[in-house]
Formats: structure tokens, sequence, C-alpha cells
């Protein structure tokens, strides 16, 4: 196999800047589908306040074990900030129908959509997961990121105080 | 320099073209895979490149891929590797219709009449080229599409176009009821060689209950064709129920409707060389769960036979608890354990057909502290076969994972069978342990990185009733994924 085609594609990334290029931009038109089969376009989501999505699978260890604490980040935040949690499992369409009774076993309060083709991940930038896409209330992508990190809910607090100045911080809050 | 490549480096010099307007930007992502096999001396070079420019309402991308020469164990060795544009596509979206044209993939209702998708994990990718464009007035959705369809493994790649694809689907929403009708006709030029599949789906969920239907025939050829799906599930209290069933006769094409089988967590249990048969296969699967203070739990059981209920390789059973529990405090505690027993018929070497049974006990505990978590898991598999013995396979991982997103992990696994076992059992050597140590992690924002060293065992790895067979591994191995 010639080594100069592999190479190219490596050469190209490592010429550009290396940001994710959707952060600052307004979110694109992308639809999930609510677990009765509705589908819902992103954008209806947003408006009173920042979202966090978060793209998860029943099949994937690191997903279920960030899942609770990204509801714990977004229940400390619902209140200071309007922030609302989406996750949104791209479970295979085969298995779409056995979600429901998984998120009812294992207790998760939060909405869970589907994207089971894949689409909106794709066209947020995302091509595994966990993967998660911060937005501001007006619809700005704030960050996207792969997996997940114990600075994550660090950074995300960060970025919803900058997009949202009015916020008032309690003493003790970060 | 390639056709692809070409491309590449114009679509590059575009983007570093200062003063673009602010309303286009472009968004990508490379996945190249490094391995070199010093056991078998092989070095594998596989790699994706995605690259999409988004401008108002116009969107056009493109996938550049490279992949080599199939494993002579396990493939035709005419094949050969490839590097080429395999992904090209336009798309415009006005209103609530947008129109593509391209490389493209779909889904229809739940894939018993069309499915094309790309899986990376099974190097697989049925996509479309043609034309497809969608609708959306309201409560109604219409799709339709028209193109020449890939082969789906990767390296089949080439062989593709042999025929094309025409299909419509249509669906609408009332209240807490959809329905839905798709078509989908195959051609093959040339020949009067004809095939197509019609079929009605309907669904009715509230937030207890919830009843799918989708089922069809086949038309066009001779054959008679037919497949249908039933799902259902109930919440209650604490409680809940998932029952599904299938069967499918002479229903495979450019399809892929439900197994009715769970993906597992545990690695051993997604080595059951269990594949869908759309033209012979029906079953199901039924699931009784319930979230309690003392943990989650879940009792399955799936079955999978051939139409006449005589003995095949499509007979498939297997049976399970499985239980979860999330501790949060000072401290982050989780754990999960599932007690299976799988039953399948093997065809042998000798063309019989054989039984073969596994019982698996698998768990991990998973403890986070302050700075650091860790991850202990241990799987062990007991296997009865009628051709090769019993044997017992066990499988250890070892993770620990920093703050910033980095892990490193310790695999082994290791098998209690014996030489003669091997060779009737087909393995390339005489081997009973396997060890290897990964170490993953995020660079910024934008990669993703793992490294592996050390042995893998040959198997299959199978998502959804769609399986590939691995062969051995013996070296170190590179994965970057880069988004930008």
């Amino acid at each position: 196999m010639r080594v100069l085609p592999i190479l190219m594609p490596l050469l190209l990334i490592l010429a550009v800047p290396l940001s994710s290029l959707a952060e600052g931009k307004q979110l694109p038109r992308i639809s999930v589908t609510d677990l009765e089969g509705k589908k819902h376009q992103v954008s209806e989501f947003l408006g009173e306040g920042p979202v966090l999505l978060n793209f998860w699978a029943t099949w994937c260890k690191p997903c279920l074990a960030e899942l609770p604490k990204v509801e714990e980040f977004q229940k400390e935040w619902a209140e200071k900030s309007g922030l609302k949690l989406i996750t949104v499992s791209i479970d295979d369409p085969r298995s779409q129908k056995q979600i429901k009774p998984f998120v009812h076993r294992h207790g998760f309060e939060f909405p869970v959509y589907t994207d089971s083709n894949q689409e909106a991940l794709r066209k947020l930038g995302g091509r595994g997961v966990p993967f998660n896409v911060l937005i501001g209330t007006d619809g700005t992508i704030l960050s996207s990121s792969m997996g997940f990190r114990e600075k994550d809910p660090q950074t995300w607090s960060k970025l919803i105080l900058a997009d949202n100045p009015d916020i008032v911080l309690e003493e003790g809050d970060e | 320099m390639s056709k692809g490549a070409g491309l590449i480096v114009a679509l590059g010099l575009l983007i570093s073209v200062p003063g673009v307007s602010e309303d286009i930007y472009f968004q990508g992502n490379n996945h190249i895979e490094l391995s070199k096999d010093s056991e078998r001396d092989r070095d594998i070079i596989e790699e994706w490149f995605d690259l999409d420019f988004y401008g108002g309402p116009f969107q056009i991308g493109l996938q550049w891929s490279a992949f080599p020469k199939p494993d002579p164990s396990v493939s035709d060795p005419e094949l050969t590797g490839f590097e080429k544009l395999t992904h090209r596509y336009a798309e415009l979206e006005w209103g609530n219709q947008s129109l593509r044209v391209g490389t493209f993939t779909q889904l229809f209702g739940r894939g018993l009449a069309l499915r094309s998708y790309e899986n990376r994990d099974l190097r697989l990718d049925s996509n479309l080229d043609g034309v497809l464009y969608s609708w959306a007035p309201g409560d109604w959705s219409l799709t339709a599409l028209r193109g020449l369809l890939d082969t789906g493994p990767m390296e089949h790649f080439g062989r593709r176009h042999s025929g094309s694809i025409s299909g419509l689907n249509l669906e609408r929403r009332i209240g807490t009821l959809t329905l839905g009708s798709s078509t989908v006709n195959h051609d093959t030029p040339g020949t009067a060689s004809h095939l197509g599949l019609q079929t009605f789906r309907g669904g009715w969920a509230n937030s207890m209950l919830q009843l799918d239907y989708e089922g069809g025939f086949r038309f066009g050829d001779d054959v008679e064709g037919k497949g249908h799906i039933l799902e259902g599930s109930l919440l209650l209290g604490p409680f809940s129920v998932f029952g599904g069933y299938k069967y499918y006769e002479n229903f495979a094409a450019t399809n892929q409707a439900p197994v009715q089988i769970h993906d597992q967590r545990a690695t051993l249990l997604n080595r059951h060389p269990h594949q869908l048969n759309m033209d012979d296969e029906k079953g199901y699967l039924l699931d009784l769960s319930a979230n309690t203070p003392l943990g989650s739990f879940l009792i399955s059981h799936a079955l999978s036979e051939s139409l006449d209920g005589e003995p095949s390789e499509t007979d498939y059973a297997e049976s399970y608890l499985e239980w979860d529990q999330y501790f949060s405090g000072d401290f982050l505690l989780s754990a999960h354990a599932i007690l299976d027993y799988q039953e399948q018929k093997f065809g042998s070497p000798l063309s019989t057909l054989v039984d073969e049974n596994y019982l698996t006990l698998a768990g991990d505990v998973r403890l986070g502290l302050k700075s650091f978590e860790f991850m202990l898991e241990w799987e062990h598999q007991h296997k009865d076969s009628g051709f090769v013995g019993e044997f017992d396979d066990d499988l250890f991982v070892l993770e620990v994972m920093s703050p910033i997103g980095w892990s490193v992990s310790f695999i082994a696994e290791y098998l209690n069978w014996t030489d003669e076992q091997q060779i009737l059992q087909g393995e390339e050597e005489i081997r009973e342990s396997w060890t290897g140590v990964q170490i993953a992690g995020l660079i910024g924002e934008q990669h993703e990185i793992r490294f592996f060293a050390g042995g893998r065992r040959a198997g299959y790895i199978c998502i959804g009733g769609v399986c590939r067979y691995e062969p051995a591994f013996d070296g170190v191995e590179l994965t970057l994924l880069t988004r930008f």
C-alpha cells in the first residue's frame, strides 16, 4: 500500500488550526426521536437555558459510568441557568424498542431520545460515544467533546457562566 | 496521485483561503488504525477521513478510506486492498425538504424493508450511491431514493454496483399512533432479475405501554417471501416487560431487521457467531426487569430457530440474569454481574451439526475515588461442545482511569483447553493465554488515542445479528481519532 495517500489526510489535519470548527457556530438542523417515536428538532429544546446533549448507548460501559455524573451536573445547574439535559441513545434501530425498558430498569429520570442512524451525532462532529455537546441558550455550540473527563463539568460551568453573565452564584458555588 | 487524494488536497486548499464567509464552515475527522502483527509479519493500515462543509442550506462532504488486503485466513485471496474516495455527496435543505445527491445511508422503519449503514467495528459499509429526497410536512414524512448499492463488508468495496435500488417510504403520525409503509425494488441491469419488498407498519405508545408491528411480503420474482416483527413493552411501577417476535422467510435483501437477541456488555458473550438469517429464521425475546433498592435486575430469554423447526445452524437460545447497582457518596461505586446460558447448533468441519453450550459468569466493579477510577472485570465461560469437548475461558481486565481522561488497562485471557481441542477447533496455533496492555486517552478536545500491545484471541464480533470474524493478533496497534 502506498504511503503518500495515507499521509495526505494527516498532513492536511496538521496544516489547519486544530479547533473544533462547530464551536461558536449555530446548531445545525438536527432531529432526534423520542421513545414514543415522535421526531423533534433539537432547536425545540432551546430558549429557556443551555442544553447539554449527551450521546450514549446501552452497550457502552463508559457511557453508563458517566451518565450519573452528567445528570448530577445538570441538577446542580438546572436552577441556576435552566440547563436541560437531553440524552440521545445511538442504539441500533433493531434494538431501539428495548431502550424504554432499559431506561426504566435503570431508573433514569432525564429525557431520553434516539438517533438510530447516527445522523445527529455525525452532524455535530461525533464518531462514537460517549459524546457531549453543550449548546448555549441562543443555539450557539459552546463545546463538544469525546469521552468524559472529571474536569468536563468544570469546563461546562465556565462556558455556561460566560454565556449567561446574568447568573448570580451563591457562596460556595464555583 | 489518486482522484480521491487530489480532491482532498483541493478541499484543503479551499478551506485555507482566508476570508471564506463566516457562514461557511467545515468539520471533519480522521480515524486511522495502524497495526503491526509481528507473529504473522503483517502491517495493517486502515483509515477513514471524513470532511463535511456547511454553508447555509448547502452541505457537501466526502469520505476517503484506505483498507488493507484482507487476512488470507478469513477472506477470498483475490480481494485486494484499496485507497479511494468511498463517499461523496452534496445536500440541499429547504423548508421541510431535503435533496441529497451522491452517497448516503438510509433506514426505512425498523430495517425490515431497507437498511444501508456504516459500522466501523464490523468493518461494514453498505452505503447507496444515487439520489435521496425527503419531505416532512407536519405529521407526514416521505422519503424517496434511487441508487446503486455497496456490498457491505469493506474488503468487498470495488465489487459494488451490481444492481440498483429504488425505494419509497411514507409515514404518518396521528397522536400516539404511527403508521407507515415502505416499498423497495432491486434491479440487476441487463437481466430480468427483479426483487421487491413491500412492508406495512404501525406503532402505538404512551408513557406505560408500547406496541409495534411491521410486516411485509416479497414480490417481483417467483419466490414467496414474507417477514413479520411484533414487539411490545409495558412499564408498571418498578417493573417492566418487553417481548419481541420475529418471522423471516426468503426476505434477505438490503435489509437488517431486529435480531431479537441482546448485544451484551461482556466480551465473551458477544462472541457467539449467531448471524441473523433473514431467509429462514423465527424466534422471540422476552425480558422481565425490575428497579429495586438492591439494584436493577433483568431476566431474559431469547430463542431463534429455522422456520420448519428442524435442527440447523440458525438454532440459538439464550437465558440470563443481569444485575446492576450504583452507589454515590464520598466515592462512586458501580457493580454489574451477569449469569448467562447459551445453546446453539454448530456446523462442524465434518459437515455434521453439533450442540454447543456456553455457561458464562461475568462481572465488573468500578470504584471512583477523588482522583482516579478503578475497574476490575472478570468473565468466566464454560464451553461444552459436541465436537471439541469441554473447556473454560477466563478473561480479566484491570483498568485505571485518571481524571484527565487517560486510562491504562491490563487484559489477560486464559483457556484450559488441550492441544487436541485446539486442533479440532481449527486454531491457527497451539496457545492457552493472551495478554495485552492498552493505553487510551484524550489529547485536548480533538484527539482520542489508543495504543495496544500484546496478543488477542481470534473470534467473532457480533452486533445486532451481524458478525465479523477477527483473526488472532500479536503485536502493536495504534488508533488515532482526530476531530477538526
